[in-house]
């Protein structure tokens, strides 16, 4: 089976995050017809398949949850649509098919099909609860074909909220406005988070509500802020800075949900094999890193040795355009299966 | 390993002997993203181009 059957057939089965269960079938068929040793589902849904018994542990993580919003999909001469293509059941699909290609003498090679990747993660968390030992991991995320993701920035998401006792919008002076309160707490938030490059700590309002009447202060607002900084910067140090304002401006702050930064090492086995995988068929490598977060972010505390890798453009993702190119999804099997050789050999460290 | 000089800070950086022609490495004493290259048969270190920036959950 060529990757874009396989891909086009992933597609063709939708399966946001929470639904993965509509394609146990056609896993367990794409476990026979593939010709892996071993394949299940585990506590949480994951799927996973695997091959080989050697001590070294690789493993392949895609995910095969999208965002919700079902797309039309369809395949011509040259590429692959449908929702997932690029974000990320392309780079799941290149996974499968190569770990199905590739010989493992010295390793155990794993690929899993994660859940709620774009959602909260439960699939990845599972597996770092069971701390299975895991040697070398690729994710499976789309880096544009030639490139490799070795770092991710963290992400804060907090809920900051205001009281006041209202009051007439004729004499805004005498009231107690909640609105204005909040907007106050934002406006410092934003002056102080405010890059423009990923080195640097980032906000963004996504979420306002306030007020229920043309002439009413409002005695209630509530805003949802997301926080994105580089691996240099402390989780801890922002959650202080964010208190310090919303206590200054008579605010309440609720963290809603955290994920720590990783940044990996160019020189370490995994980055390498890729890079490697890459200039041994005939590409010039990029090194990148992702201004989101990933399966990444928590794997990490598996095994340091991490990176993302995949076909598709991720300007695409979560878009109504995700469509991943034949070119790009066949030469992503052979680097990866160029990677998993290289990882297996055990020379790179 | 081999030996040869880093291009950023000049001090030596030690190169597994398999680096492929175009292989990226980091240089952990001064933090230097460099480039193998092959000139005249002689494995040489350049500066690697910037990491780029790519968006993306």
């Amino acid at each position: 089976m060529d990757v874009g059957t396989l891909l086009f057939r992933l597609l063709n089965v939708y399966s946001p995050s929470g639904q993965e269960s509509r394609l146990e079938p056609l896993m367990r068929e794409f476990s026979r017809e593939l010709a892996y040793d071993e394949f299940e589902r585990d506590t949480v849904g994951n799927y996973v398949f695997k091959k080989g018994s050697g001590d070294r542990v690789i493993m392949l993580a895609g995910h095969v949850d999208t965002i919700p919003g079902e797309l039309n999909v369809s395949r011509s001469e040259d590429s692959v649509s449908g929702r997932g293509a690029v974000d990320a059941k392309g780079p799941f699909a290149a996974m499968l098919k190569a770990g199905s290609d590739v010989e493992v003498k010295n390793s155990t090679l794993v690929v899993m099909g994660l859940v709620d990747e774009e959602g909260a993660g439960t699939g990845a968390l599972s597996l770092l609860e069971r701390r299975p030992r895991i040697d070398h991991i690729i994710i499976g995320e789309p880096t544009g074909v030639t490139g490799v993701a070795i770092s991710y920035r963290g992400s804060l998401t907090v809920m900051i909220s205001a009281k006041g006792r209202g009051g007439h919008s004729s004499a805004p002076y005498m009231g107690d406005s909640a609105l204005d309160k909040l907007l106050d707490a934002l406006y410092d938030v934003r002056t102080i988070f405010n890059g423009r490059r990923y080195e640097e700590e980032t906000s963004a309002i996504t979420v306002l509500k306030a007020g229920d009447w043309p002439s009413k202060l409002p005695e209630y607002a509530e805003a949802i802020v997301n926080i994105r900084f580089p691996p240099s910067a402390q989780l801890s140090n922002i959650v202080s800075k964010l208190e310090s304002i919303t206590s200054l401006h008579e605010c309440t702050l609720s963290v809603l949900d955290s994920t720590e930064p990783y940044s990996s090492s160019v020189s370490s086995p995994v980055p390498r094999a890729l890079v490697r995988g890459l200039i041994m068929n005939g590409q010039r490598p990029k090194i990148v890193k992702k201004t989101g977060s990933s399966d990444m972010n928590v794997l990490f505390k598996l095994t340091r040795d991490i990176a993302a890798y995949g076909p598709g453009n991720s300007l695409l993702a979560h878009t109504n355009y995700e469509k991943v190119s034949l070119k790009d999804l066949e030469l992503a099997v052979r680097v990866i299966r160029s990677a998993v050789s290289e990882l297996d050999r055990g020379h790179l460290g | 390993m081999v030996k040869l000089i880093c291009p950023l800070c000049s001090s030596t950086v030690e190169i597994p002997d398999d680096a492929l022609d175009g292989e990226l490495f980091e240089h952990d004493a001064c933090g230097a993203q460099v480039e193998v290259y092959v000139e005249e048969g002689k494995k040489k270190l350049r500066l690697a181009e910037g990491i780029s920036e790519d968006w993306g959950e």
